[in-house]
């Protein structure tokens, strides 16, 4: 309990700074907002106008603290672009890619840890081969190269679906989904084969440790041991990774969004770039860095638990 | 008929040299309450020999040939599945590391307890506590209860030895395998395991092999030494007569480099 | 217990070292010499299926897609080495200096690099893309400056371990001079760590400036990469199939037989 207080007072600290980094990293851009909301041909005054109605004019620190206070009350500032809250920019747009990353997610996690025991486990040389190689191509096929190739064989050979033709998650939520799985799935491919590949390490390092053969002379059947002996060490450097995945893969969705044409906060990210329009990027990077950080945070208590030896 | 009975017992690794046994013939027998040692230096094939009597031997690594029984049992002719049976039910052994021999994600207890999960399913979870809790106490593991909720890397060596050997008997087997288990131990240590496993043998005639490098703790410990080298048996016998009169010169020389009390003192 | 049996065939090593030369052979030769032009357009041609005349087919302006490919790849490549080259560069010299000295600046660094790598590279980079603008030159700096940290960390670490090893006590005492130390004595220790983490950075750049490049934020027309080609060969995937697979199987290839060196050569260093 001590530690999870602990834990959390310095996730709270991270995630302030990474806030600040985030608010300072958007104050050194060149060139003035005001311009790119009035276009150059503004005059003098207006520019001015609004420069004090955004708040430009005010010093650093009190911009930052009036920004963080806001944006923990959902208040994301005003897209230039768009000239809209970014809140309700993001309302729409924001359960989308959450359901994308979790769906991807649930599918590395449920898949991978099945087939990592497998792999790890298995004791035939010609399947172990036959695994290392599908791992390794599989993991150097890039998630939109994979997105593309099942556009084309699902879409465009075998009309499954139409490409581009997203299915709005209010209008039908069952299509959605399926509309859905493909782009999880690209994402998650390539991080189910380094799941697979680190889990299968994992667990054929930990069977030649002393306790499998303390084990085996109790006269423990060989899954009894994996299952009550192994697995739970063999799953501790797995966690860090899965998080390391859930991070990738919520970046991931931000290229993957672009080749299924999901209207989710990746697309708006990468057009909000191409925009310049800063309101928008800064809001969604920072509510990116929160996500990881807390998913970090949790992979690290989800260790705790699991390893007595970090308690101590 | 012997409670334990190995006959001509020969082990080829099948990346060994083709005419290089790892145990080259060795026949002994252990009666029932007997405390026998297993001595020689590292590589001489007493851990693989040891590792041939619990089944334990990688059968994809290693030809085997010979015969084993235990209570009658021919431990080659088992299946896994019987072999299991037996292992920490007939036969209980403890290793030499008493640090990596256990599982560190676990608590000590429910390792204690295993070989009753294993083999006494029937058992409800209270009886099973209160067994292996009788089996610490009589390990000499202080305190058991609190001991019994801690992790591994929270005890010394030797008391991880001590639940080790706890685990060991809990099942109470006829026959306790120490492979080098006070090797790893400070002195003071392992006079104190090695006075446990004489109370335990006069106690409960639990027979004991016992193998080590180090031909004093043998002598202090079992009444019969089987001296190994090379993979073969050079000489066994009652462990008084052959520490008086050694015939082999290999046991000579083994018994010459033990630090007896007068050669420590005047060096 | 000795093996006398002979090390088994290192087939990673084998396989990877083959394929990599292959691919580095073809893009070098690409960046000299291409089977046709990659810019001159030819209307008659145009989305021709894989043929002997055109091993990948042609591309919506009758393009031979395999050229476009060659040198598509030799850009990504190119971007590749010099971010690497960047990371590893900064990341020796932070990664020897914390490693040897230690101390609280260390401590410091090793925690900020241990941040950054929290964070998916293309999201940084996107970031910085957003902020400085998007060039071929803030690319290449922006990944270059994010791969510093997993350089830095590995090397850190060997430093770290080797530093109060007898023989450099020895060259201390001897009045061997510290950057000589540092860079002649320890350096050629780290190699076989160092040179996985070279070519597993050389993927991950691959991959990033591929994804930046399908984003439409790296690298711009009429200049390709296999990324920018990508996205560029998404709009005729019913028309020209052979485009888009071609151009990402070069990409998977080239990938794959980097890191199946890199496997090969962490094998045969252990």
């Amino acid at each position: 309990m001590k530690l999870v207080l602990k834990k959390t007072a310095s996730l709270i600290i991270t995630l302030f700074i990474v806030s600040l980094l985030a608010f300072l990293a958007f104050q050194i851009i060149p060139g003035d907002p005001t311009t790119k909301i009035l276009g150059t041909n503004a005059s003098a005054q207006k520019a001015e106008a609004l420069r004090e109605q955004l708040g430009l004019n005010r010093p650093v620190t009190e911009r930052y603290l009036d920004w963080l206070v806001s944006f923990l009350q959902g208040d994301f500032g005003t897209s230039y672009s768009y000239l809209r809250p970014v809140s309700s920019l993001l309302a729409d747009k924001l359960p989308v890619t959450a359901l994308l990353t979790l769906l991807s997610f649930a599918l590395t996690a449920l898949l991978s840890i099945p087939l990592g025991i497998a792999s790890g486990s298995m004791r035939s040389q010609a399947a172990d081969h036959l695994a290392v190689i599908t791992d390794q191509i599989i993991m150097a096929i890039p998630p939109f190269f994979f997105g593309i190739i099942s556009c084309y064989v699902f879409g465009v050979v075998l009309k499954w679906f139409l490409p581009g033709n997203y299915i709005p998650l209010s209008e039908n939520a069952a299509g959605c989904m399926g509309y859905l799985l493909l782009p999880a799935l690209s994402l998650a491919l390539p991080r189910i084969a380094m799941t697979v590949r680190m889990l299968r390490g994992s667990i054929r390092d930990e069977l030649t440790e002393n306790y499998v053969l303390t084990a085996k002379s109790r006269g423990l059947s060989r899954r009894e041991i994996l299952l009550r002996h192994v697995l739970r060490n063999a799953m501790i450097p797995v966690v860090t990774f899965l998080a390391v995945s859930a991070a990738e893969i919520m970046t991931g969705t931000i290229i993957i969004e672009q080749v299924f044409t999901i209207p989710g906060i990746g697309r708006l990210l990468v057009s909000s770039i191409g925009n310049r329009d800063y309101p928008v990027v800064q809001a969604i990077v920072v509510l990116l860095a929160a996500w990881i950080m807390i998913v970090n945070f949790l992979a690290d208590l989800v260790n705790h638990w699991m390893d007595p030896r970090l308690r101590s | 008929m012997s409670l334990l009975e190995v006959n001509n017992l020969k082990v080829h690794f099948h990346d060994a040299a083709p005419d290089r046994f790892a145990v080259d013939g060795v026949s002994f027998s252990m009666e029932e309450g007997d405390v026998l040692g297993l001595v020689g230096e590292s590589g001489t094939g007493k851990t693989v020999t040891s590792m041939c009597i619990g089944g334990l031997l990688p059968r994809e690594k290693a030809d085997t040939e010979g015969s084993i029984t235990l209570d009658g049992v021919e431990i080659f002719d088992c299946t896994q599945k019987e072999l299991n049976r037996i292992l920490g039910k007939e036969l209980s052994i403890v290793f030499q590391e008493p640090m990596t021999s256990f599982n560190p994600v676990y608590r000590i207890g429910r390792q204690i307890q295993e070989s009753l999960y294993v083999h006494e399913k029937e058992l409800s979870a209270d009886r099973k506590k209160e067994l292996a809790l009788d089996a610490m106490r009589k390990a000499g593991l202080p305190e058991p209860e609190k001991t019994w909720r801690k992790y591994p890397h929270e005890l010394s060596g030797g008391m991880l030895q001590r639940a080790m050997i706890a685990a060991a008997i809990v099942t109470k087997p006829k026959l306790l395998l120490a492979d080098e288990i006070t090797t790893a131990l400070d002195v003071s240590m392992q006079a104190r395991i090695l006075e446990l496993l004489r109370k335990l043998n006069r106690e409960t005639k639990m027979a004991i092999l016992f193998i080590s490098h180090d031909l004093h703790v043998v002598n202090r410990l079992c009444t019969k030494v089987i001296v190994m080298q090379r993979g073969k048996i050079v000489e066994s016998g009652n462990t008084q007569e052959v520490f008086a009169n050694p015939q082999h010169p290999y046991t000579k020389k083994l018994i010459a480099a033990i630090p007896s009390r007068r050669s420590t003192l005047r060096n | 217990m000795k093996n006398p049996t002979k090390k088994k065939k290192n087939r990673y090593l084998l396989t990877g070292g083959i394929l990599s030369g292959f691919m580095t052979a073809l893009i070098v030769c690409g960046f000299f010499w291409t089977p046709y032009s990659t810019t001159a357009m030819n209307a008659r041609e145009k989305l021709q299926p894989p043929s002997w005349r055109h091993l990948l087919g042609t591309d919506n302006f009758g393009r031979d897609v395999f050229s476009r490919v060659m040198q598509g790849a030799g850009t990504s490549f190119l971007i590749a080495v010099m971010v690497v080259v960047i990371g590893c560069a900064a990341g020796i010299l932070i990664g020897s200096l914390c490693g040897y000295y230690g101390g609280i600046a260390d401590l410091i660094l090793m925690r900020i690099c241990d941040t950054i790598t929290a964070f998916p590279a293309i999201l940084l980079s996107l970031v910085i893309i957003s902020i400085a603008g998007s060039s071929e030159s803030n690319i290449v700096l922006a990944l270059g400056i994010l791969f510093i940290p997993s350089f830095a960390r590995v090397v850190r670490t060997q430093y770290a371990g080797i530093r109060d090893l007898n023989y450099i006590k020895a060259a201390r005492l001897e009045g061997v001079r510290t950057p000589r130390i540092l860079y002649a004595h320890i350096l050629p220790n780290t190699l076989p760590i160092l040179i996985p983490a070279l070519t597993i950075g050389f993927n991950n750049a691959i991959l990033a400036e591929a994804s930046m490049s399908f984003l439409g934020i790296g690298i711009q027309p009429p200049k390709a990469s296999l990324g920018s080609m990508l996205k560029d060969s998404q709009n005729y995937l019913a028309s020209a199939p052979w485009y888009v697979l071609g151009t990402g199987f070069m990409m998977v290839v080239l990938i794959l037989a980097f890191s199946l060196l890199s496997e090969g050569i962490q094998q045969s260093t252990t």
